[in-house]
């Protein structure tokens, strides 16, 4: 009589789960003592997630009823992520993906700011327990290393420059007349971040040479 | 193929407190009880919060590393007690006709801490 299949149901699955965690992580001695944390690499870690088939609602802890931002796997650009079947399952536990380029990037957190309302949750505990080194993996990085800063031009902000700027050339130059008029001919100094108005410049020279010659009037 | 989604990062502590947690949820969907009346019995009350670590959880001097230790042992206890309920309540629930011989389970509790799942290489 051959053995008898293992059983397979949550309770024993759950069970086995957390051998493997203990197995996995944790270092004990040959007399059953904790020893401490086995360094290892997550993605050695054999079995599924630990929670794996949790519903949405619970994989998203909450507390104070805002969402917690988590550590996710972004692109090579950095991209918000979004399930595309709402409310699907997600895995909670760490995913290495297995392709050339990927990076495991840690980084110091420096200036750590916490902003009132749980928006931004990562620290889940007191400061200075450790916490804030979550790694963020990066996939398929090209070259290794991140795209640089793109900045938008702001349209508002733009046509405010662009006014103000128009404002103070037509003053300028009046400015300009007046002391021309009044020095005669010679050549102004330009404005280097105005390039514009030294051609305005260069022509109300020659204008105002002509006026300073008697070939033209004011 | 690209991973779409998100994935938490999950470290020892918090991944044993969930695997307990977990593992209490089973226990209780099996002896069909409530999870606060099977944590409470075993004991491991705290792992029904939402974090080992939080000011909810354990008091933890994570400055030192033998309070981070007393944590890591704490788990790790909640854990083979849980596992133990677990064998136990298996191993009654097992009819006597399907029980031609006994059978080896994937997770044993051994006098010098857990076997189960081969360590890593």
């Amino acid at each position: 009589m051959g053995r008898a299949e293992p059983e397979t149901t949550p309770l024993h699955q759950a069970a086995v789960k957390l051998s493997q965690i203990l197995a996995h992580d944790v270092e004990m001695s040959a007399d059953g003592k904790v020893k401490g944390i086995r360094q290892v690499s997550a993605g050695d870690r054999s079995g599924a997630a630990a929670d794996a088939h949790a519903a949405f609602s619970e994989g998203l802890e909450r507390q104070c009823c805002a969402g917690e931002m988590i550590p996710q796997f972004v692109h090579q650009n950095g991209q918000a992520l979004r399930s595309p079947v709402r409310e699907r399952p997600l895995a909670l536990a760490l995913e290495l993906g297995d392709r050339f380029g990927d990076v495991l990037v840690e980084a110091v957190v420096e200036r750590l700011e916490l902003i009132v309302g749980n928006l931004r949750i990562l620290l889940d505990g007191q400061l200075g327990n450790s916490l804030a080194d979550y790694p963020t993996v990066l996939n398929n990085l090209a070259h290794d290393e991140a795209h640089p800063q793109q900045v938008a031009a702001v349209k508002d902000g733009a046509l405010a420059e662009l006014s103000w700027g128009r404002r103070w050339m037509a003053e300028d130059l009046d400015k300009l007349v007046q002391l021309g008029l009044r020095q005669g001919p010679r050549r102004f100094e330009c404005v280097p971040s105005f390039p514009r108005i030294l051609r305005r410049k260069t022509t109300f020279g020659k204008k105002e040479r002509a006026i300073s010659d008697g070939r033209c009037s004011a | 193929m690209p991973i779409e989604g998100a994935g938490q990062v999950l470290d020892t502590y918090n991944l044993l407190a969930a695997g307990i947690r977990r593992a209490l949820r089973r226990l209780a969907e099996r002896t069909a009880q409530r999870t606060q009346t099977v944590a409470k019995r075993l004991g491991l009350l705290v792992y029904l919060e939402r974090s080992i670590k939080g000011q909810a959880g354990v008091s933890v001097q994570w400055a030192s590393k033998a309070g981070r230790k007393v944590l890591l042992e704490k788990l790790v206890h909640g854990a083979l007690r849980v596992q133990q309920e677990i064998q136990q309540v298996l191993l009654t629930a097992l009819p006597k006709a399907c029980e031609p011989e006994p059978t080896e389970p994937d997770f044993q509790l051994s006098p010098s801490g857990i076997r189960g799942a081969a360590p890593p290489q």
